[in-house]
């Protein structure tokens, strides 16, 4: 797995994630991922498109960071995952607790209020 | 990286050190002459160069008068009248040889003189016995003929006795004195004054005999005070009609003797290796031959004549260096032939230092080289040195006449290489010991953490209830459930119980993750969930409340951000209304015969313990006698087989929709793990699987 970030305006973080979210992959990105979370961000988009398949410790990797950032009271949306990546989420019914978005525009509005 | 580099080779060389110091060690040894049998090597290397290459006879300049047997059985048994003697030194005289040497010593009177004959005659006349003596001796009729030419005597070193004085010729000595540098006799068996007194010509017939082999003769040897030329020169003196012979010396030791214009090259003890050609039986001619002047003069005439014996009984047979065993006189005629022809040879001073130096050489490329180097090139490197070496050492003898001893430092290279090959092993064997012993250690704890896997396998499937065997007597409802474990223990988890009379509850749940930590998860939310749903308070609630209020307590210290997914069920066997709350768990299947089977799809939240404060929603259902619930983990959809290929929903619904409308719920389980099981055909599971059937019969 490969993950990047970049900055995008009024201090939102979009975090670009690529590859299999499998035990292997997310082993790769895990402490990055957490680093890119951290203090003081607060408003975090996770781009999903890239990712083809998604497993229970996937969701794990999400759902730590996601939670660290609504902790500190800030905001944690997933941005255009693949269908069966999506499925997935809504199945386990993370969507109920991470916001899922298909627009970048209305993600960066949704994090930024 | 480069002082990495330094540092790893100065460690290693320390680890040669013994090896270098040990070299060291040996070479100075070597320098010293102080290695055991290392001169036995030498000498029997040098044997062999002879063997190789032998000397060619070129020019035959000496002949051997011998006593032979045929002579014995002519003119008697040995010793013979001196009288005979002087007849064939006469007879020989006569033909003009350049000199005549014998290789006999003749140190009594010989009893056989007219005048000594009376004594073993009692009762002899005595005006006979005066008649008789006034006749001439043997030994003054050899006198006299021996003062006729240039006639050799020899003498044989003593190294006991008193000293004793011999007669010599002048010495000139150019350098140093060399007398202590040569050879020392403390004294010598001479011939009789009479005849040592007629002689022109004095020398010393010793040879070095080494186990019966002759390789070296000193050509100048000490009796006493006295310096004596050896046998050969002395006859080269006279022949040459030199007045003395030459003895050169340096501090170094003796570097040549000789004569006027002939100057021979010796070790520094005045000897000379003797380079040998095969026994030739045309150096000798029979002393009968002669004493009946049956012989051609010319085999004679300006010849280097000596006189000796080959008559079997009469001398002993010395070995050559090239293993054949000859008479004592054919030997220096040998030694006259090779000085003749310029072919003697020679050990030059540098040989010590050139071995030493090839030593050095050859064991710095065993410990410091060969280390670095594939092994299969050690065995080329052997070979091509060994015979790069023997090639060298043949190749100087032949060409240059000079003995370089290749034998010691090949054999110090292959001994060394054997050495460090040996170390090597042990040190191999050492190590793989270790590894070994490893391995063994890591397979006691591997069989121990097996066994603690194996009883933590058996503490999590016991607390899992057998729900054919609790729901037995119960005819309102069929259950069963399974779990196989992907690894020894897992992280599904399965429940059911009676909350009260008529209501059963049930769950199934998968934890995230696999192995221990996942079966410590599960065993901890399969407890948590039954204490809550056994709460009286929570005997009225719906199944919503019991996972909401199951999540709070699961959610406490879960710092590993641990969730399990779960589906609960609260099924009132009155009326087969069914009450259940789906965690993020896959979602179940109705299945009933003829149909296809549908997915029972409410979802009430997230998994528990990710959001601790998640309401959960409650959904129902009714359940008919005619259908089955199918609850399962993603281990039955998401089975691989060895091709990578899913075994997926689809092929689960259509398996469930071909079960058989009285099939019962355990049977349902057994035909879809075998199924599954057949699927996968022998691939590893990838994740835990489990199911679990409920059929309400109304």
């Amino acid at each position: 797995m490969n993950i990047t970030e970049e900055q995008l305006i009024n201090d939102v973080t979009k975090i670009n994630l690529s590859g299999r979210m499998d035990i292997e992959g997310v082993s790769h990105i895990e402490t990055q991922f957490a680093g890119m979370t951290a203090e003081p961000r607060k408003a975090i988009i996770v781009d999903m498109s890239d990712v083809p398949y998604m497993s229970s410790i996937g969701i794990r990797a999400l759902l730590i960071n996601a939670k660290a950032v609504s902790k500190r009271g800030g905001k944690f949306i997933l941005l255009n995952p693949e269908q069966n990546v999506k499925n997935v989420l809504e199945t386990s019914g993370i969507d109920q607790i991470i916001p899922i978005c298909s627009d970048l525009n209305e993600a960066i509005a949704k994090v930024s209020s | 990286m480069l002082a990495k580099t330094i540092v790893s080779k100065i460690l290693h060389s320390v680890r040669s050190w013994p090896t270098v110091s040990g070299l060291l060690l040996l070479v100075t040894l070597h320098l010293f002459g102080a290695i055991p049998y290392q001169e036995t090597l030498r000498t029997f290397s040098f044997d062999l160069y002879q063997m190789a290459f032998p000397r060619d006879r070129v020019s035959a300049p000496v002949v051997i008068v011998d006593i032979d047997e045929e002579s014995l059985k002519k003119y008697g048994q040995w010793p013979w009248p001196r009288s005979l003697v002087s007849q064939l030194l006469a007879r020989v005289l006569d033909m003009d040889p350049a000199a005549v040497a014998f290789d006999i010593i003749m140190p009594e009177p010989d009893r056989t003189s007219p005048c000594q004959i009376t004594k073993y005659m009692p009762g002899i006349d005595q005006a006979l016995v005066a008649k008789v003596c006034a006749l001439p001796g043997n030994d003054a009729l050899l006198a006299k003929e021996i003062s006729r030419g240039n006639v050799v005597l020899g003498v044989a070193g003593i190294d006991q006795g008193q000293q004793h004085q011999v007669r010599a010729p002048p010495m000139q000595s150019i350098g140093p004195d060399p007398k202590n540098m040569m050879r020392h006799f403390n004294s010598a068996l001479t011939n009789v004054a009479e005849l040592d007194a007629a002689a022109n010509g004095h020398a010393i017939l010793s040879a070095d005999v080494e186990r019966g082999v002759v390789r070296k003769i000193p050509l100048t040897a000490s009796v006493g005070n006295t310096v004596l030329p050896a046998l050969s020169l002395e006859m080269l003196r006279l022949a040459s009609g030199n007045p003395s012979f030459i003895v050169k010396s340096s501090d170094k030791g003796i570097e040549s003797v000789g004569v006027k214009d002939l100057s021979i090259p010796t070790q520094a003890d005045g000897s000379i290796w003797v380079h040998f050609s095969p026994h030739d039986p045309t150096r000798f001619i029979s002393a009968a031959l002669i004493l009946e002047g049956k012989l051609d003069a010319e085999l004679i005439n300006r010849k280097l004549v000596l006189i000796g014996f080959s008559g079997l009984g009469l001398v002993d047979f010395p070995s050559t260096a090239l293993g054949e065993r000859v008479p004592g006189v054919e030997i220096h005629a040998q030694i006259l032939e090779s000085i003749f022809d310029g072919t003697t040879l020679q050990r030059p001073r540098w040989a010590l230092w050139a071995e030493a130096g090839l030593m050095v050489a050859l064991g710095l490329l065993v410990a410091l080289v060969f280390p670095h180097m594939k092994a299969a090139l050690h065995v080329v490197i052997l070979l091509a040195a060994t015979a790069a070496l023997i090639a060298g050492g043949l190749l100087i003898f032949r060409e240059y006449h000079l003995l370089v001893d290749v034998a010691s430092p090949t054999l110090l290279f292959i001994v060394m290489y054997g050495a460090t090959l040996a170390d090597s092993l042990i040190r191999e064997e050492i190590q793989l010991k270790a590894l070994e012993d490893d391995l063994r250690k890591q397979r006691e704890q591997a069989a121990k953490a097996q066994g603690e896997m194996e009883a933590a396998m058996r503490f999590q499937m016991g607390i899992l209830p057998n729900a054919s065997l609790t729901f037995r007597n119960e005819y309102r409802v069929d259950i069963a459930a399974k779990i196989e474990p992907a690894k020894m223990v897992g992280g599904d988890l399965y429940d059911c119980f009676m909350l009260d009379e008529h209501r059963l509850f049930f769950s199934v749940g998968d934890v995230c993750g696999k192995g221990i930590p996942a079966s410590l998860f599960m065993v901890i939310s399969k407890t948590l969930c039954k204490s809550v749903a056994m709460q009286d308070d929570m005997q009225q609630m719906d199944v919503g409340d019991i996972v909401r209020k199951a999540n709070l307590e699961i959610s406490r210290d879960n710092s590993e951000m641990l969730f399990v997914t779960a589906f609960m069920g609260i099924l009132d066997l009155r009326t087969g209304i069914l009450n259940y709350c789906n965690a993020g768990h896959e979602k179940p299947l109705l299945a009933a015969a003829g149909c296809h089977p549908k997915e029972l799809s409410g979802l009430s939240g997230p998994p528990i313990s990710t959001w601790e404060d998640f309401e959960y929603k409650t959904h129902s259902y009714r359940l008919s006698s005619q259908e089955f619930l199918c609850i399962f983990t993603d281990g039955a959809t998401e089975a691989f087989n060895l091709q990578q290929e899913e075994f997926g929903r689809p092929r689960l619904v259509e398996l469930l929709s071909n079960i058989e409308i009285d099939a019962s719920a355990d049977s349902i389980i057994k035909d879809t793990f075998s199924f599954i099981h057949n699927f996968v055909s022998g691939a590893d599971p990838s994740d835990d699987l489990t199911m679990m059937v409920i059929k309400w019969k109304s």
